[in-house]
C-alpha cells in the first residue's frame, strides 16, 4: 500500500514538474520578446544548424517555444535556452523551405508568472546551402601577440567544430588565414609565421610546404584568392606593421610598408611577377574573377606612414590574366577610385557566379576589421554599380565577407555585437538583389557560447566538404623547416 | 612501531612547517606572480575543459591551489599541503612494503626538490600535484595483491590508464614504483602504458605533439619544455622505492642521521634555488600590484636597486606618492626605460609599464599592453589580474559590452568577485563611473584627440596627455618632467613649463624640476637674474657648486655627488658623459634657441 503512496506522489511531482514546462493559454501581448541572438525576421537556409537563442530578461527562468511551419508541421522545446532538437528541426525546416517559420515565446518570470510575446518570423530560404560549413580562424582580438589560435571547421547543419590546425600542433607558431579555391576541402594554403615559417599548401592528396620569399620579391605571401582552374593563386606580399591609438575611440590601425602582387604557379613553384604590380605603390588583397581571366586587388598610392594615415585610400582595381600563358596583363583598370568618393576599398570578393562583387569602404586604410566605420559594398558586375549593403551593415565593423560557392549566400565578419569581437554572421542576396537580415551563427547555447568566447571568427570562408589534413605531415614539415623554395619565372 | 609512527608524523610535520613558513615568508612574491597567470573559475565547464585533456585533473586542483596564492598565507598552506601528502603516500608505499624509516625520510626528496624547482617561475604545481596523485595511487595498489599475475597487471593498466589521464605521463612512475614495491618485472607494462599513450595521441589528439603527452603537457608553463630539475625528481622519485630493497633494518641513529642530512641538503639546496636579483624584481612588482607604494620605496632605499624593472616599480611608488620629481634623482635613475618600458613579447617585462601606462591615463596603452600580457601567458591561461584591468579600462572607456564580457569571467572566482559586485554597478552608469574616485579622473584625463603611441616620444604624449586636459592629471605632469629629464632633453622640459605656466598658470615646480631648469638656465646665462620660474636659494646654491665641481673635475662623478648629493644635475651630467662617450660629442641640448 505505501508503495502505492509514494508512486502517487512521484506521479504527482512529475505533473507538476510537466505543467511548469508549458504556459497557460494566454493571449500574446504585441511585443516582441527580447532574444539572443536576434533570430526575428531573418532567413535562414534549411541545412541550417537549430536556431537556439536565449530570452535576455534578468529574471526569466523559463522560456518556451512553440515553432509552427507555414506549409506543415512544427515543434516545440522548454528550458532555460530555447534548445531545438536537431533532427526535428531538421525535418521541419525541409518541410517548409520557401516558407516561414512562425516562434510563439513564452517566458516564466522568477515569481512563476509565465509572459507571452507577439510571434516572430524566420524564412526559410529555397536557395539551399550545399557546403559542408565554414572554416575560420579563432583568434583574440589583440595587438602583438597571441595566445591559442588555431584554423576550425564547423558543420553549418549541427554545432560540430573541428580543429584544422591549432598552433600547439606547430609548437605555437602563428598561422594565417585559410584560403581556398572555392570552398574546396582539398585545395587551400594557410601560411605559418615565425622560425621555419612558410606557406602551407594543399591540393590533392600531396601538401607542399613554400618558401614564398624569392630573391626578387619583397617579402613572403601574404593575402592569396585561388584561380578556379586551381593551379594558380594570386598573393599579395606584404609587410604589415601596426600603430596603436590613443584616444578611446580608434584601437589599432595596421598599414603596409609594401605591398606588391605575385601568382603562384602551384605545378611548378614559380611565381608570375610584373613590374605593373610591384611599384612603389600599395598594392593589395587580389581575387581572381570567377573566370579567371581578371584579378581584382586594392591599389593605393604610397604617403608619408604613420604620419599620413588618414590618407592612405585604396582604389579597387583589375589586371587581366592570362592562365594558358600564366602572364598578367600590362594594363590596369579602375573600377572605383579612392580619390572620387575619398574613401578606401579593401577585399574585393567576386561572387561565384559572376554576378556581384563584395567590397568594403572605409574612410581610410587597408584593414577594415579595424575600423568601426566599415562597411560592406556591393557591386553588380554587369553595371558596375555600387551601392552599401545596408541591409547587413551595423555601426561597427563588417568585414571579411566570402560567398558560397553555391551562389547566393555569404558570410562575414561583424563586430556589431560590442565592437571588438568579430562573430560570423550570414545571409543571402534575394531574387530582389538585396541581403537578407543577417543571422549570428547559431550555437548550441548562443548566449553562454558568445559571452564567453575571447576570439574573433577571423577571415571566415565556406568549405564544401570537411577538411583532413595530415598532422603529422604537417608538424613535421614545421619542425624540420622542410621548405621548398619558389623561383620568379623569367 | 610507535617510534616509527612518531618520528614519521614529526618528520611530515616538519617538512609541511618548513616548507610553509618558506613559501609564506621567504617567496611570497612566486606566489603572486603564479597567481596572476591562471583565472580559476567555480564552473562546471571550467572543470569539463580541464580533465578533456590527460593530467586535467592535477591541472584543475593546481588551479585550484594556486587561486589561494592570491593571499599568501593560504597559498602557501596549501600548497605545502599538496607537497607534504605527496611524501606521506609515498612514504607510506614504501614503509607498507616493510622499510625501514629511511624510504619515508628519502620520500620528502622530490617534495623539496620541487620547492626549489620554484626558483624557476614556470614551474607550475601541476607537476607537484600530479606528483601527490601518484603517490596516492602507489600507495593504494600497495593493497593490491589478487594472487594472479594476470589480474594484477590489468588491475595495474587500469589504474596507469586512470592515473595517466587525470595525472599524466607522471602515472608511468607509478608502474615502476609498483613494480619495485612488489618485487616485479614491470617492462612489458611500461611498454603496454607507452602504447597506450601512443596510441591515443595519434587517435584523438593529433594538435599536440607527442612530447607533451610523454613528459607533460602543462607541468611547466611554456610548453614542451622540461628543465632538468623535473627529470632529475622524477628520477628521485622513482629511486626511493629502491631503498625497500634493503634487507636489514636501519638502526634509528642512520634514520636521523639521514634525517639531518636530507635537512641540511634542503636548507642550502632551496634558498639557492632562488635567484636574488629575479626575487627582488618579482617583490618589487608584488608590491605594485597591491599598492604598497611606501614599501616599496623604503624596500628601494635599502636595496639600492638599478635595473629598469625595479626602477619602474620604484618610480611608480614615487609618482602615486607624489615624490616622484621630488626625489627620484636620490636613487639610482637609468634613463626612460626606468620609467616605461618598451614592448617587448613576454607575459612579464610590461607588467609594471602596464600599471603605470594605466594610473597615467593612457588607457587605451594600457589596455593593448595588459591584453598582450594576458596573451603572452605561454600555457594559454588567461588571468584574473588582467582580466580585471581589462575591465577597467573598458568602463573608463565606456565600452560597457565588452567590460560586462571580462567581468563575466571573474564571477565565478574566489578573490575577484567582491570587485565584480562594485564593477557591475558602473555598467552602463556613465554618473557612477564619473563619481568613481579612480576611474573618474582617469576617464576625465583621456585622451580626446586621436595619435599614436610611441614609446620614443613618451614625453611628448604625456605633454599632450597633460596640456590637452584639464592640467591637473598630476601624475602624467610628473611623469613628462622625469622622462625629458632623464633624456636630458632640458629645452623640451622648459618650454612645456612655459606653456604650462601661460596655459594654467605658473606651476609649483618640485625640487628636481628646479634643479634640472637652474641647470638649464646656467647653460646661457651667467647668473639667474631674469629667470621666470622660482627657484629656491638652496637649488640655486646646489646648481651652481655643481657646475663649479663639474668645471673643476671633469670625469670625477665623485666629486659631483659631494658637491650636491641626490641632485638632477649630478645624474646629468653622468647621463651627458655616457651620450658623449657613445657618440663622440656632446649632446648638450643648452640654447635656448
Amino acid at each position: 500500500m505505501k508503495y502505492y503512496k509514494y508512486l502517487l506522489i512521484f506521479a504527482c511531482v512529475m505533473l507538476a514538474a510537466c505543467s511548469g514546462g508549458r504556459p497557460p493559454e494566454m493571449a500574446p501581448s504585441s511585443e516582441l520578446p527580447d532574444i539572443f541572438p536576434d533570430y526575428t525576421d531573418v532567413t535562414i537556409p534549411a541545412q541550417i544548424a537549430p536556431m537556439n537563442f536565449d530570452v535576455t530578461y534578468s529574471d526569466a527562468e523559463q522560456v518556451y517555444v512553440k515553432v509552427k511551419g507555414s506549409k506543415e508541421g512544427g515543434m516545440e522545446t522548454s528550458g532555460k535556452t530555447a534548445e531545438f532538437d536537431e533532427k526535428k528541426w531538421h525535418e521541419l525546416t525541409g518541410r517548409n523551405v520557401g516558407g516561414i517559420l512562425t516562434f510563439e515565446v513564452s517566458v516564466k518570470d522568477k515569481d512563476g508568472k509565465w509572459h507571452r510575446y507577439a510571434p516572430f518570423v524566420m524564412h526559410v530560404s529555397d536557395k539551399p546551402l550545399e557546403d559542408y560549413g565554414v572554416v575560420y580562424r579563432k583568434i583574440a582580438p589583440g595587438y602583438q601577440t597571441f595566445s591559442k589560435i588555431g584554423i576550425y571547421q564547423r558543420d553549418l547543419s549541427s554545432f560540430e567544430e573541428t580543429p584544422v590546425l591549432e598552433e600547439t600542433a606547430i609548437e605555437g607558431k602563428c598561422m594565417n588565414c585559410h584560403y581556398a579555391n572555392r570552398g574546396r576541402a582539398d585545395q587551400f594554403s594557410i601560411h605559418i609565421r615565425g622560425k621555419n615559417g612558410g606557406t602551407l599548401l594543399k591540393w590533392g592528396d600531396k601538401i607542399e610546404y613554400l618558401n614564398t620569399k624569392a630573391p626578387e620579391t619583397q617579402g613572403n605571401a601574404t593575402y592569396g584568392y585561388w584561380h578556379p582552374d586551381g593551379r594558380y593563386v594570386a598573393y599579395s606580399v606584404n609587410k604589415i606593421v601596426q600603430n596603436f591609438y590613443l584616444d578611446k575611440e580608434h584601437n589599432i590601425e595596421p598599414w603596409d610598408v609594401f605591398s606588391d602582387l605575385i601568382v603562384l604557379d602551384t605545378e611548378t613553384d614559380q611565381l608570375i611577377t610584373s613590374p605593373i604590380v610591384a611599384t612603389p605603390r600599395c598594392e593589395t588583397t587580389p581575387a581572381f574573377s570567377p573566370d579567371g581571366k581578371k584579378i581584382y586587388f586594392c591599389l593605393a598610392d604610397s604617403v608619408d606612414m604613420p604620419g599620413g594615415y588618414n590618407r592612405l585610400k585604396y582604389s579597387l582595381c583589375c589586371i587581366d590574366f592570362d592562365a594558358k600563358e600564366g602572364k598578367l596583363g600590362s594594363k590596369i583598370d579602375t573600377l572605383v577610385c579612392a580619390s572620387d568618393i575619398d574613401r578606401s576599398v579593401s577585399l574585393p570578393r567576386p561572387s561565384y557566379d559572376g554576378r556581384y562583387l563584395m567590397y568594403n569602404l572605409t574612410e581610410h586604410g587597408t584593414s577594415p576589421i579595424h575600423h568601426a566605420d566599415a562597411d560592406l559594398w556591393i557591386m553588380d558586375l554587369s553595371t558596375g554599380e555600387s551601392r552599401p549593403l545596408d541591409e547587413a551593415n551595423s555601426e561597427w565593423s563588417d568585414a571579411y565577407h566570402n560567398w558560397s560557392p553555391g551562389g547566393g549566400w555569404f558570410l562575414f565578419n561583424s563586430k556589431r555585437r560590442d565592437g571588438m569581437y568579430g562573430n560570423l554572421y550570414l545571409s543571402c542576396i534575394g531574387n530582389d538583389g538585396k541581403a537578407t537580415k543577417p543571422f549570428l551563427l547559431p550555437q548550441r547555447n548562443p548566449r553562454k557560447y558568445y559571452d564567453e568566447a575571447l576570439h574573433s571568427f577571423n577571415a571566415p570562408d565556406f568549405i564544401a566538404e570537411k577538411i583532413s589534413l595530415d598532422m603529422h605531415r604537417v608538424r613535421s614539415m614545421v619542425r624540420k623547416g622542410e621548405l621548398t623554395n619558389v623561383s620568379v619565372r623569367k | 612501531m610507535i617510534r616509527k609512527i612518531l618520528f614519521g608524523c614529526i618528520w611530515s610535520a616538519i617538512l609541511f612547517i618548513g616548507m610553509f613558513l618558506f613559501l609564506w615568508l621567504k617567496v611570497p612574491q612566486y606566489l603572486l606572480y603564479h597567481e596572476q597567470y591562471q583565472l580559476f573559475q567555480f564552473t562546471s565547464g571550467y572543470f569539463t575543459h580541464a580533465i578533456s585533456l590527460p593530467g586535467g585533473l592535477a591541472d584543475y586542483i593546481s588551479e585550484f591551489v594556486v587561486q589561494f596564492y592570491y593571499i599568501p598565507l593560504y597559498g602557501s598552506l596549501l600548497a605545502s599541503l599538496v607537497l607534504t601528502l605527496s611524501q606521506i603516500f609515498l612514504g607510506l608505499a614504501c614503509r607498507r612494503c616493510a622499510t625501514p624509516d629511511v624510504a619515508y625520510i628519502l620520500a620528502a626528496l622530490p617534495s623539496v626538490l620541487f620547492i626549489g624547482a620554484l626558483g624557476d617561475e614556470n614551474t607550475l604545481l601541476s607537476f607537484a600535484v600530479a606528483m601527490m596523485l601518484t603517490s596516492v595511487f602507489t600507495f593504494g595498489f600497495t593493497f593490491i595483491n589478487t594472487g594472479s599475475t594476470t589480474a594484477d597487471s590489468v588491475l595495474l593498466i587500469a589504474g596507469f590508464i586512470l592515473l595517466y589521464w587525470l595525472a599524466g605521463p607522471f602515472a608511468i612512475l607509478f608502474i615502476s614504483a609498483w613494480g619495485i614495491l612488489r618485487h616485479r618485472s614491470v617492462i612489458f607494462l611500461l611498454l603496454v602504458s607507452l602504447l597506450f599513450v601512443w596510441t591515443i595521441h595519434r587517435l584523438f589528439f593529433e594538435q599536440y605533439p607527442l612530447g607533451s603527452f610523454t613528459l607533460g603537457m602543462n607541468y611547466y608553463r611554456i610548453p614542451e619544455t622540461y628543465p632538468t630539475i623535473y627529470f632529475i625528481i622524477w628520477g628521485v622519485m622513482a629511486a626511493v622505492p629502491l631503498v625497500t630493497l634493503i634487507k636489514k633494518n636501519v638502526k634509528p641513529i642512520i634514520s636521523y642521521a639521514i634525517a639531518a642530512g636530507v635537512t641540511v641538503f634542503v636548507v642550502i639546496y632551496v634558498p639557492a634555488s632562488f635567484n636574488a636579483d629575479k626575487s627582488r624584481m618579482l617583490a618589487y612588482e608584488s608590491l605594485v600590484r597591491q599598492g604598497r607604494w611606501q614599501e616599496i620605496i623604503e624596500r628601494a632605499k635599502k636595496e639600492r636597486p638599478t635595473d629598469t624593472f625595479s626602477l619602474q616599480a620604484l618610480n611608480l611608488a614615487l609618482g602615486m606618492t607624489g615624490q616622484l620629481t621630488e626625489s627620484m634623482f636620490q636613487f639610482d635613475q637609468n634613463g626612460v626605460e626606468g620609467l616605461i618600458g618598451d614592448y617587448k613579447l613576454d607575459n612579464t617585462s610590461q607588467l609594471i609599464t602596464a600599471e603605470a601606462l594605466f594610473r597615467l591615463g593612457l588607457t587605451n596603452i594600457a589596455f593593448s599592453t595588459t591584453f598582450d600580457l594576458q596573451e603572452a601567458i605561454m600555457n594559454d591561461r588567461k588571468s584574473g589580474r588582467f582580466m580585471k584591468r581589462l575591465a577597467e579600462c573598458m568602463i573608463i572607456n565606456g565600452n560597457y559590452e565588452v567590460a560586462a564580457k571580462y567581468i563575466g569571467f571573474l564571477r565565478n572566482t574566489l578573490f575577484y568577485k567582491d570587485w565584480v559586485r562594485q564593477a557591475e554597478t558602473l555598467l552602463g552608469n556613465d554618473n557612477a563611473v564619473d563619481a568613481h574616485p579612480i576611474y573618474g579622473p582617469l576617464r576625465r584625463n583621456s585622451f580626446t584627440k586621436d595619435g599614436f603611441y610611441y614609446h620614443s616620444q613618451l614625453d611628448k604624449i604625456l605633454a599632450m596627455l597633460v596640456l590637452d586636459g584639464s592640467g591637473n592629471n598630476k601624475l602624467a605632469w610628473d611623469y613628462f618632467c622625469a622622462t625629458t629629464m632623464l633624456k636630458g632633453d632640458l629645452a623640451t622640459l622648459a618650454g612645456v613649463c612655459n606653456y604650462y605656466a601661460d596655459t594654467f598658470g605658473l606651476p609649483t615646480l618640485p625640487r628636481h624640476v628646479q634643479e634640472a631648469i637652474a641647470m638649464y638656465w646656467t647653460f646661457s646665462h651667467p647668473s639667474f637674474d631674469g629667470l621666470q620660474f622660482p627657484i629656491s636659494p638652496e637649488v640655486k646654491q646646489a646648481t651652481a657648486a655643481l657646475a663649479k665641481a663639474a668645471m673643476t673635475n671633469k670625469n670625477n662623478p665623485r666629486a659631483w655627488q659631494n658637491a650636491a648629493p641626490g641632485s638632477y644635475g649630478v645624474y646629468f651630467l653622468r647621463y651627458s658623459n655616457s651620450q658623449q662617450q657613445k657618440s663622440g660629442s656632446p649632446e648638450y641640448q643648452s640654447t635656448h634657441e
